[in-house]
C-alpha cells in the first residue's frame, strides 16, 4: 500500500488510528500492540500477501536468536543469526546479479528465474542484525515479543525507512509510553507527513518528468547534449531528495500521530559544505548504521595494528581512515542494489570523503590566523563544489549501468560539446523547457532557502525532545511551524494539491531497495 | 484557550478547509468539464441522441464542416453516432489521432488507390476496446460500404491501455458479447475491472483537469452548431474544424505552432513506452490479439478488410534500440503474421523510410500530416 494513494489515507489510516488511540485509552496494551502489528502485516500484505510469511518469519527467527544470545552470549549463535540475515537478503536481493556476474566472467549460462525482491527486505534486515549485534555485546535490554514484532514491522518505517534501531524504538513500545491520544503529537504528525506527501507527489513526480526520459534516452544509446545530461542530473538529485525525503518526513509524520518518535533521516543535505557534511545529513539512519557497526569496528581494529606496528603518518591515515572508508562505502554502495553501478557509486563517495579528509589534514598545517577566514562566499563555493561532486555520483547512482553513467558525465563534461542554442530545444527537459528550468530554480530555492522538516516542525513536537532528538544548527528560526492560522491556510493548500496529484500514483524510488 | 483546542481548531480546521477546497475544485471541473466527459449530452439520454444526430446530419450535409468551439461535444459519442448514419462512404477508417488528417476531402488525399470516399472514425487515444465498440455498430448499421480500413498502432494489442473508452463501457460489453461467448476463456480474463464511475469520481479533483478548466472558464460552452465557412485547409481557419468526411484540421493557430514546432527540429527523439502502457518484451497480447483476430473474421463477412499502419517521425526511427521502435517492429511483424492467415491486405509501416515521409511532413513524433499520409499507398502488402 502507497502512502500516496486514496485507500491508505481514507481507509486505513483513520481506522488503524482510531483502533490504536481506542484501545490506548481503554488501556489495552497488549491488544494496542496487536492491533499495531496486524495493522502493519495488513499493509505489508497488500502489496504482495507471500511476503508476509517472510516477514513474520524473519521476526521469529531473529527473536529466536536474540533470545538464544541473552540467555548465554555465544558467537556462534550470532554468526548463525549474521549469517542467516545475509542469505536470505543475498538470495532475494543478489542472487541475480551474482548468476549474471558469473556467467559473464565465466562464460557460463546458468539460468535463474527472475527473484522478485520482497518490498523493505534491506531495511528490516539490518535492522534485525544491529539487534543481534547489540544483544551478543549485551546492550539490549527491552525483550518483548510483542514489542519486538512492532520493532520490526511498524508500518510508518517498515518498507522505505528510516532503519530504526532497538534502542529508539523499543522503550517506546513499552507499557508505560504508550500515551493516550496527544493532540499536538497529532497536528504535528499531520502536519510533518503533509510536508512529505507534498514533497512526494507535487515536486518529486513532476520534476521525475524532466530526469527520466533523458536517462531512459541515454540507456537506449542516444548522445546527450550538454544541456540535456546536466538538465536530467539536477531534475534526478532534486527528485531523489524530494521522493525520499518526502517519504521519510510522511513516516515521521505518521509515528508521531502514534505518539512514536522516530529518527530524523535527512537534514539539509545539499546545504552541506562539505562530503562529510553530506553524508550527515542524508539518509542518516544507514550512514550512521554503517559507520557504527562497519566503519568503527574497522577502523578500531586497524589503528590498533597500526599503532602496534609503530606505523608512519600517511600509513596510519591510510589503515585508519581510508580503508575502513573504502570497505564502509562500499557495503554501503551494494546495500542500494545489485549492480556495478552502485558498488562503483559507493567507491566513489570514498574517494571523495579521502579527498576531504586529506585536504583537512593539510589546512590543519596551516596557522589558524593564515586561513582565509569563513565567510558567504566562501560557504557557496564550498556548498557548490560539494553539490557538484554529490550531482555526479548521482548520475552512477542513477543510470542504467557503468557505461551509461559514463556517456553522461562526458556530455556533463562537455565533451560531446557544448552549444547553448540547444538550451531550450524539446530535448531538454523533455517537450517543456521552460517548464522544467521552473522546476529546477524552485527545487533549488526550497532546497537552500527553507527549513528541514526538523528545523519546522521540533519545536512544537516535545516528543522528539523526550526521545533524545534536540535542535542543533537551526537556521531558519523564523519559519518554524505553528498551529497558526497562517499554518492552516498554507496546509490547506499543500494537502489540497497533493491530494489532486495522486491520480499519477508513482511508487516511492527507494521501495526498489 | 487551552493549549490542545488551538491543536484542536487547527487540525480540524486543515482538514475540514481541505476538503471544502476540493469540493469547490470538483464543482468547477464538473461544470466546465473540458473533455465534455460529465456532458449532458450523453448518447444514454434522449435528448443527447437528438443532438448527436442533429450534429452527424448537418455534418454529412455541410460543405466545409463544422467548427469545433469550446470543446463541446464528446468525441465518442459522436464518432460512435456517426457509423449509426448512413454514409455513401466506401471506406470507414477505424483507428487514433495519427489518422485525423487522413481524408478525401483535402488537397492531398489519402488512400485514393483503395478508396473514392472516406468517413474517418479516428479517435484520440483509440485502443482495441474502441475498435470493437464502433466494429459492431458498423456491422449493426452500415450495409453498403465496401472497405473498412482498421489502423494498429504499437499499443492496440493490450487491453485497457487507455480508460478514456470507458464513456461506452456499457455499448463494449454488449459489442464483445457478440465476438465471444461469456463461457471463453479471453471473455473470462478480459473482464475489465476498473470502474468508470471511480474514474469519473477521481477525475474531478485532477489536478491537470482543473488546469484545462482553469484555462477553459472565461469561455461559454456553446451547444449550437456553427458550419464552417470557406477557408483555406492548409493555413487552418478560428477554430478547429471536423470536415464532412469526420477527418480534422487544427485551428490556425495550432497549425502555426506546429510549423515553427517543426522548424526548430524540436522533436523529442526517445519516445517513452509508458505512454503506450507496454512492458518491453511483452509487446502484445494473446488474448487481444485473438479477439481483435474473431472482430476482423466477423468484419470480414460483411466487408473487405485492410490493415492501416501510420509512420513515427523520423527521428524516433533514429535510434532503433529504443523500446518503442522495438514494439512497433515487433507489432508490424505480428500484424503481418495475422494478415497473411487472414488474407488481409497491409497499407503503410510504422517506418518513414518504407513510405518516403521526410521529417517536415509530421506534425510531431507521432502525427503525419496529409502529404505524408497520402504516401501511405507506397507500402503495400497484398495478401
Amino acid at each position: 500500500m502507497l502512502y500516496n494513494s486514496y485507500i491508505f489515507l481514507f481507509l486505513f489510516l483513520p481506522v488503524t488510528l482510531f483502533g490504536f488511540h481506542f484501545l490506548t485509552k481503554f488501556g489495552h496494551y497488549k491488544l494496542t500492540l496487536s492491533w499495531l502489528v496486524a495493522a502493519s502485516l495488513f499493509f505489508y500484505g497488500w502489496w504482495n500477501p507471500v511476503y508476509i510469511a517472510l516477514l513474520i518469519g524473519s521476526a521469529i527467527f531473529n527473536y529466536t536468536i536474540g533470545y538464544l544470545l541473552l540467555v548465554r552470549s555465544n558467537k556462534i549463535f550470532l554468526y548463525f543469526g549474521i549469517i542467516g540475515n545475509l542469505v536470505t537478503l543475498g538470495y532475494f536481493k543478489y542472487a541475480n546479479f551474482f548468476v549474471d556476474n558469473i556467467n559473464f566472467f565465466f562464460n557460463n549460462n546458468i539460468i535463474l528465474e527472475q527473484i522478485i525482491l520482497p518490498l523493505g527486505i534491506s531495511f528490516f534486515t539490518f535492522q534485525q542484525i544491529t539487534f543481534l549485534v547489540d544483544t551478543h555485546l549485551g546492550k539490549t535490554k527491552d525483550f518483548n515479543f510483542l514489542q519486538y514484532c512492532l520493532f520490526v514491522t511498524f508500518f510508518p518505517q517498515l518498507i522505505s525507512g528510516p532503519i530504526v534501531h532497538h534502542k529508539q524504538m523499543m522503550p517506546q513500545f513499552a507499557k508505560k509510553s504508550l500515551n493516550i491520544l496527544k493532540l499536538e503529537n497529532l497536528a504535528a504528525g499531520f502536519t510533518t507527513f503533509t510536508i512529505g506527501l507534498f514533497k512526494k507527489v507535487f515536486l518529486a513526480d513532476n520534476i521525475a518528468v524532466f530526469a527520466t526520459p533523458t536517462f531512459d534516452a541515454a540507456s537506449y544509446g542516444f548522445g546527450l547534449t550538454f544541456f540535456e545530461a546536466w538538465g536530467a542530473s539536477l531534475a534526478y538529485a532534486f527528485q531523489l531528495y524530494f521522493d525520499f525525503s518526502g517519504y521519510s518526513d510522511m513516516a515521521l509524520g505518521l509515528g508521531l500521530m502514534f505518539g512514536i518518535a522516530l529518527p530524523f533521516n535527512f537534514l539539509s543535505p545539499f546545504k552541506a559544505k562539505n562530503i562529510s557534511e553530506f553524508w550527515r545529513c542524508w539518509h542518516i539512519s544507514l550512514s550512521t548504521l554503517i559507520r557504527d557497526y562497519l566503519y568503527y569496528p574497522i577502523s578500531l581494529l586497524l589503528t590498533r595494528y597500526a599503532v602496534n606496528k609503530k606505523a608512519g603518518t600517511i600509513s596510519l591515515f591510510t589503515l585508519s581512515m581510508v580503508i575502513p572508508t573504502i570497505f564502509a562505502f562500499f557495503w554501503m554502495g551494494l546495500w542500494h542494489g545489485a549492480g556495478w553501478n552502485f558498488v562503483l557509486f559507493g567507491l566513489v563517495q570514498a574517494i571523495y570523503i579521502t579527498i576531504y579528509n586529506i585536504w583537512v589534514k593539510l589546512i590543519n598545517i596551516i596557522p589558524q590566523e593564515k586561513r582565509i577566514k569563513k565567510n558567504n562566499i566562501t560557504d557557496f563555493i564550498s556548498q557548490t563544489i560539494t553539490f557538484v561532486a554529490i550531482l555526479f555520483s548521482f548520475v552512477i547512482f542513477r543510470a542504467e549501468n557503468v557505461g551509461v553513467a559514463k556517456d553522461i558525465i562526458f556530455s556533463m563534461l562537455g565533451f560531446n560539446g557544448v552549444e547553448f542554442s540547444d538550451m531550450f530545444r524539446i530535448g531538454v527537459f523533455g517537450a517543456k523547457p521552460k517548464i522544467g528550468i521552473f522546476w529546477i530554480l524552485f527545487s533549488i530555492f526550497i532546497v537552500n532557502f527553507l527549513p528541514n522538516s526538523k528545523e519546522f516542525i521540533l519545536s512544537k513536537s516535545k516528543i522528539f525532545i523526550k526521545h533524545g532528538d534536540v535542535i542543533s544548527n537551526v537556521i531558519n528560526k523564523k519559519i518554524t511551524w505553528k498551529p497558526s492560522f497562517f499554518w492552516g491556510i498554507v496546509f490547506v493548500i499543500m494537502l489540497t494539491l497533493s491530494l489532486m496529484s495522486f491520480s499519477n500514483t508513482s511508487e516511492f524510488l527507494y521501495f526498489q531497495f | 484557550m487551552p493549549n490542545y483546542k488551538i491543536f484542536l481548531y487547527y487540525l480540524v480546521g486543515v482538514i475540514f478547509f481541505s476538503f471544502v477546497l476540493l469540493l469547490l475544485i470538483a464543482l468547477i471541473n464538473f461544470k466546465i468539464d473540458p473533455s465534455n466527459i460529465y456532458t449532458k449530452y450523453s448518447k444514454s439520454s434522449k435528448s443527447g441522441t437528438e443532438s448527436l444526430n442533429s450534429f452527424a446530419k448537418k455534418l454529412f450535409n455541410s460543405k466545409n464542416g463544422i467548427l469545433l468551439k469550446n470543446y463541446t461535444w464528446n468525441e465518442r459519442d459522436l464518432y460512435l453516432n456517426f457509423t449509426k448514419h448512413k454514409t455513401d462512404a466506401d471506406c470507414l477508417i477505424l483507428g487514433a489521432s495519427a489518422i485525423k488528417q487522413i481524408s478525401s476531402f483535402r488537397k492531398n488525399k489519402s488512400l485514393q488507390g483503395t478508396c473514392r470516399k472516406i468517413l474517418n472514425l479516428g479517435i484520440n487515444g483509440a485502443v482495441i476496446e474502441d475498435y470493437i465498440v464502433l466494429s459492431q455498430s458498423i456491422l449493426e448499421n452500415q450495409k453498403k460500404t465496401k472497405n473498412i480500413i482498421i489502423q494498429i498502432n504499437a499499443w492496440t494489442f493490450n487491453f485497457n491501455r487507455d480508460n478514456r473508452w470507458l464513456r461506452y463501457k456499457n455499448d463494449y460489453n454488449r459489442a464483445v458479447k457478440k465476438i465471444i461467448s461469456e463461457n471463453d476463456n479471453i471473455y473470462k480474463t478480459n473482464k475489465t475491472t476498473g470502474s468508470y464511475q471511480t474514474s469519473l469520481f477521481k477525475n474531478l479533483i485532477n489536478i491537470k483537469y482543473f488546469i484545462s478548466s482553469l484555462n477553459l472558464i472565461n469561455s461559454k460552452k456553446n451547444y449550437s452548431i456553427e458550419l464552417a465557412k470557406d477557408f483555406n485547409y492548409e493555413l487552418g481557419t478560428t477554430h478547429k474544424v471536423l470536415l464532412p468526411d469526420g477527418s480534422i484540421i487544427s485551428a490556425a493557430k495550432t497549425l502555426e505552432k506546429r510549423k515553427k514546432n517543426n522548424e526548430d527540429l524540436s522533436i523529442k527523439r526517445n519516445w517513452n513506452i509508458q505512454n503506450w502502457g507496454i512492458v518491453p518484451g511483452a509487446w502484445y497480447e494473446e488474448n487481444a490479439i485473438n479477439i481483435f483476430t474473431k472482430l476482423v473474421n466477423q468484419l470480414k463477412k460483411n466487408f473487405n478488410v485492410i490493415f492501416l499502419i501510420t509512420p513515427y517521425h523520423p527521428d524516433v526511427w533514429s535510434n532503433e534500440e529504443q523500446p518503442s521502435v522495438k514494439a512497433m517492429k515487433n507489432v508490424e511483424l505480428k500484424l503481418n503474421e495475422i494478415a497473411k492467415i487472414l488474407n488481409i491486405d497491409v497499407i503503410g509501416s510504422f517506418n518513414p523510410k518504407k513510405i518516403g515521409c521526410r521529417r517536415d511532413e509530421f506534425f510531431d513524433e507521432i502525427h503525419p500530416k496529409d502529404l505524408c499520409l497520402s504516401k501511405l499507398e507506397n507500402a503495400y502488402v497484398f495478401n
